[in-house]
């Protein structure tokens, strides 16, 4: 292994150290707070540590990005309001834990769960970069697309209810997603006219709207009391780490895998993961979506292991797996680095510098995430006359920091007036969220997939069949829509006569 | 899907709220909306297979789709609309709305008043709002909170506020 040696940089210079510490610490609450984004703090301590060396300035970022995507937990199990896209999934289970006085053991599995899930995505960044990084070169536009319509059948597991209202949520999302210029031609799309929407509807503002401000209106409606919060134990034992373990590492899999691809992150692979757990856990604590730890252990582990995969393309190629990968290539080359094969060849040791990094801020966030828990939890137990304003307050702010504004925060009241009225009509809202993240990868995947085939439905299609990868995401998908049908349960229990 | 599950998925189908008809007529007309501004896109209406109009295209049709589709599935069970006034009682308390219009006005006065005054200001009114009691107390809590907000948000994130 050429260039080991920088794996012991930042082990033997304290500097070093309290530099990740601060940026965990920091990314913890940067990502607690909704509206506040990884990318957006990530892009700050660029001009922060421009005159800086490049280590203390890599450091401060990964400790940010760690401490940031494990951050959004918090909020989620808390109040409801993820405080990062990564953190949707988690407050399925996380909140519904919190209502019922447990905040204090959902906070903890999170932590441990998300230490975990880092863990296993720097062990693949490791050993599995070059395997990683040549497979995600080969995914075409039209794997893409397959992708998302995998994502898409996510639905169908997000919501409690009526499908139709599901889907029905799922497809504004996916039309918000396409307000604005259309990223190929330029030209202004669903825009009514109208040039202040030209810049589109940003994601993080209706997700605060849907989930902060709606859950502040609903709260009121329902006259919800505070819930005492049992924090006497916060630690989950070995017998519930070593029980889920199984499914920990499926998640973290499924978490690298989908952060190594360019263009997606943490929060469609927590989404997935979750959709997993779902499907695979015969017997949750609970059933999913009124506490099952088991609905907080998957997208936990995989939000973090995508933090490893989102590293792969980044150091190996140069092409950034996630958003805050695309900033931190920026905040190297402003340093005079330029990561990809070249850096690979001729500075092996910053690759081993930066997962010496990854593991430094792993201990930290450990640390860090389980000191804070029983502060938090208190959260809870204040009053609501006294909370929900504040919520309020922190959603304005939220929304108003993504691009400085005030037409920002209109759009997060109209939406979180929007999702007070799904709410009120059980049209579940993760599906609308789920939308809007996969819009732009359908419809851009999409547009130059066919472009590919010459605009040739046939061509487009045959071409799915005649390419290994394509033909896996099919076979995935069809899998997933034979297991939601009622032929599933009597092929499975056929199958499990057969061979006992 | 297990028993359970399907049991909650056919007994939220069952139950209607008051005003979801007319929720759902409102979904429709914006939905109907949207199809007009994206029929001026080249798409699948004008044949063309990888234009900008062809995803819009199909979702907002899908969506108008399964719209009508819930429409019917009210009618299949026998769904009677409240009346207005009873829909209004419903979903809008006197505490929910005096929040939201102390919101709409906070997010109105925020450029004019700026964000200190106009925040300390939302807070207490609606703290006060929420329960009438304890009025000081209240009031040291929205200056504390906006303090710490600019301390915070302004010194230390170095985030912009409004």
């Amino acid at each position: 292994m050429i260039g080991i040696e920088g794996f012991l940089i930042p082990f033997l210079n304290l500097e070093l150290i309290m530099y990740i510490a601060a940026g965990v610490f920091v990314g913890i609450y940067v990502g607690a707070i909704p509206g506040l984004s990884v990318t957006m703090a990530v892009s700050i301590l660029i001009s922060f540590t421009f005159s800086w060396d490049i280590l203390p300035a890599l450091a401060v970022m990964i400790g940010v990005f760690v401490g940031g995507v494990y951050g959004g937990s918090r909020s989620a199990i808390l109040l409801n309001i993820p405080g990062a896209p990564a953190a949707v999934a988690t407050a399925f289970d996380g909140f519904p834990l919190a209502k019922r006085g447990e905040a204090g053991i959902a906070m903890g599995i999170s932590t441990t769960e998300s230490v975990i899930g880092t863990f296993f995505g720097i062990a693949v960044l490791v050993v599995a970069s070059p395997i990683v990084s040549s497979l995600a070169l080969k995914v075409s536009p039209r794997d893409y697309v397959l992708l998302a319509i995998m994502g898409l059948l996510l639905v169908g597991s997000l919501s409690k209810g009526s499908m139709l209202k599901a889907m029905i949520t799922a497809a504004l999302g996916i039309i918000a997603g396409l307000v604005g210029m259309d990223p190929i031609t330029g030209q202004p799309r669903l825009n009514f006219g109208f040039d202040g929407l030209l810049g589109g509807i940003s994601f993080i503002v209706v997700m605060i709207g849907i989930f902060g401000l709606s859950e502040a209106l609903m709260q009121l409606r329902h006259n919800v009391q505070p819930v005492k919060q049992n924090v006497d134990k916060v630690r989950p034992g070995w017998d519930v780490i070593l029980k889920n373990l199984p499914l920990t590492i499926r998640c973290s899999l499924i978490g690298v895998v989908i952060g190594a691809l360019p263009g997606t992150g943490g929060d469609i692979a927590a989404l997935m993961a979750y959709d997993h757990a779902k499907r695979s856990v015969k017997n949750p604590s609970r059933p999913f979506g009124e506490g099952a730890i088991e609905g907080v252990i998957a997208p936990e582990s995989a939000n973090n292991a995508a933090i490893g995969g989102a590293f792969i393309p980044m150091m190996t190629l140069g092409i950034p797996g996630d958003a805050v990968t695309a900033v931190l290539i920026g905040g190297m080359v402003v340093h005079g680095l330029r990561p990809g094969p070249m850096l690979m060849k001729q500075q092996p040791e910053f690759f081993w510098t930066i997962v010496a990094c990854l593991l430094i801020s792993n201990i930290f966030l450990y640390i860090f995430g389980m000191t804070g828990i029983k502060l938090f939890s208190k959260i809870v137990e204040i009053p609501k006359a006294i909370i929900t304003p504040i919520i309020i307050v922190l959603s304005i702010i939220g929304s108003y920091s993504i691009s400085n504004s005030v037409t920002d925060i209109y759009w997060m009241i109209a939406f979180g007036i929007l999702g007070y009225f799904f709410k009120t009509y059980d049209y579940p809202v993760a599906p609308m969220v789920l939308g809007l993240i996969l819009s732009p990868i359908i419809d851009t995947n999409y547009r130059r997939a066919m472009a590919l085939s010459h605009n040739n439905l046939g061509e487009f299609i045959t071409g799915m069949f005649t390419n290994t990868i394509s033909v896996v995401i099919i076979l995935f998908i069809v899998v997933s829509l034979l297991s939601q049908s009622k032929y599933w349960e009597k092929i499975r229990s056929g199958f499990e006569n057969k061979f006992k | 899907m297990s028993a359970k599950d399907k049991e909650m998925k056919q007994a939220a189908q069952s139950v209607q709220n008051p005003g979801e008809l007319y929720f759902l007529l409102i979904l429709f007309s914006v939905f109907a909306l949207f199809f007009y501004e994206a029929s001026k896109q080249n798409g699948l209406l004008q044949g063309e297979l990888g234009g900008p109009g062809v995803i819009p295209q199909l979702m907002i049709g899908a969506s108008l789709i399964m719209i009508v589709l819930l429409f019917l599935q009210f009618r299949k069970n026998h769904y009677k609309e409240s009346y207005i006034n009873d829909v209004i009682k419903t979903l809008f308390s006197k505490d929910l709305v005096a929040i939201l219009g102390t919101v709409v006005l906070y997010a109105l006065l925020l450029e004019s008043l700026k964000f200190i005054l106009t925040s300390s200001l939302f807070l207490f009114f609606s703290m006060a709002l929420l329960d009438r009691k304890k009025f000081g107390h209240k009031l040291m809590i929205s200056l504390a909170t906006v303090a710490m907000i600019v301390l915070i948000f302004r010194y230390i994130f170095q985030v912009v506020l409004p």
